[in-house]
């Protein structure tokens, strides 16, 4: 998480509202990128990210004044954000390029229940056969290119929910908190969907860790 | 006196980012850490969580890390015409 805001919130927020062009500056400066990454995973192309952010500015200058201070400034910014994104995005129907990885309103298990043991062997509910290792896999260890791109096909390919909360949660290293506060959700749903994702992305590794060994 | 409950491979698989955030209950962060110690293919799980949130937080952000100037020119264009209007 940046740890770069050094003028506190409330500064910020009174500066804006006085017109203070630097704080504006600072702002646009601190969040362009981040907001820039977030909108393009809702919509199809670069310029239409650019469109959204600049759509982000113009509706904090609009609703500035009227912002209590609730939630921090970051996670407000998000938010309107994530509304303005989500509408583009759903307009524009954003394809995906591959087969997608389920559907966010699925439950039941993320691991086959072939896995473990039914109810007539010795420890039901335990381990078939252990999981293999990923330890020697120089792969994980080193975080080679392939690994990579294992992950960013996976990550693209999650449910719309759930590639939101892992792309926020672990790859711009927002708090849970702020997930929730930004996407209003609550800490359950929030952990469910980011588990679900992560799991996912396990399952594609796995696989991918399996079909290199037996090579 | 109460036996606490083992938690089985199966449980444990599901809870595992909920044992990341901290957000187990005592007995039950106590059911998973006793389980942990004892069943090296749930260890291995925990493991690979913890190793794809490491590797989700090393994908290299799409796009480049900037803003671009003419776009900030702009913004800042928009924001005085912004705050001339509401004096």
């Amino acid at each position: 998480m940046e740890q770069g805001i050094e003028t506190s919130d409330d500064e910020l927020v009174a500066r804006l509202k006085a017109g203070d062009e630097l704080a504006f500056r600072a702002l646009v400066d601190q969040y362009g990128a981040p907001l820039r990454r977030v909108a393009r995973s809702y919509v199809a192309t670069d310029s239409a990210a650019d469109e959204v952010v600049q759509d982000t500015w113009l509706g904090v200058l609009k609703g500035i004044d009227r912002f209590e201070q609730r939630s921090s400034l970051k996670t407000w910014i998000y938010r309107i954000l994530l509304n303005i994104a989500r509408t583009r995005g759903v307009r524009d129907k954003r394809s995906i390029p591959f087969a997608s990885l389920g559907s966010d309103d699925e439950d039941g298990p993320t691991f086959s229940p072939e896995r473990f043991q039914t109810e007539s062997g010795p420890y039901p509910g335990h381990w078939a056969a252990f999981p293999t290792r990923w330890h020697d896999q120089p792969e994980v260890r080193a975080i080679g290119h392939e690994t990579l791109a294992v992950v960013r096909d996976a990550l693209d390919r999650l449910p719309p929910n759930q590639r939101e909360v892992v792309r926020l949660r672990d790859l711009e290293g927002w708090t849970s908190f702020e997930v929730c506060n930004a996407l209003q959700l609550t800490e359950t749903n929030q952990r469910v969907l980011l588990h679900r994702g992560r799991a996912k992305l396990r399952a594609a590794l796995e696989m991918y860790f399996d079909e290199s060994m037996s090579a | 006196m109460t036996t606490i409950q083992e938690m089985a491979c199966q449980e444990l698989v599901e809870r595992v980012t909920e044992y990341l955030d901290a957000a187990l209950t005592d007995t039950d962060r106590i059911r998973f850490e006793d389980h942990i110690g004892e069943c090296p293919g749930c260890f291995e799980i925990l493991e690979q969580f913890r190793a794809v949130v490491r590797l989700t937080g090393a994908l290299d952000p799409e796009i480049v890390a900037e803003v671009d100037p003419s776009t900030r020119e702009m913004l800042l264009g928009v924001f005085r015409t912004w705050h001339e209007q509401r004096r």
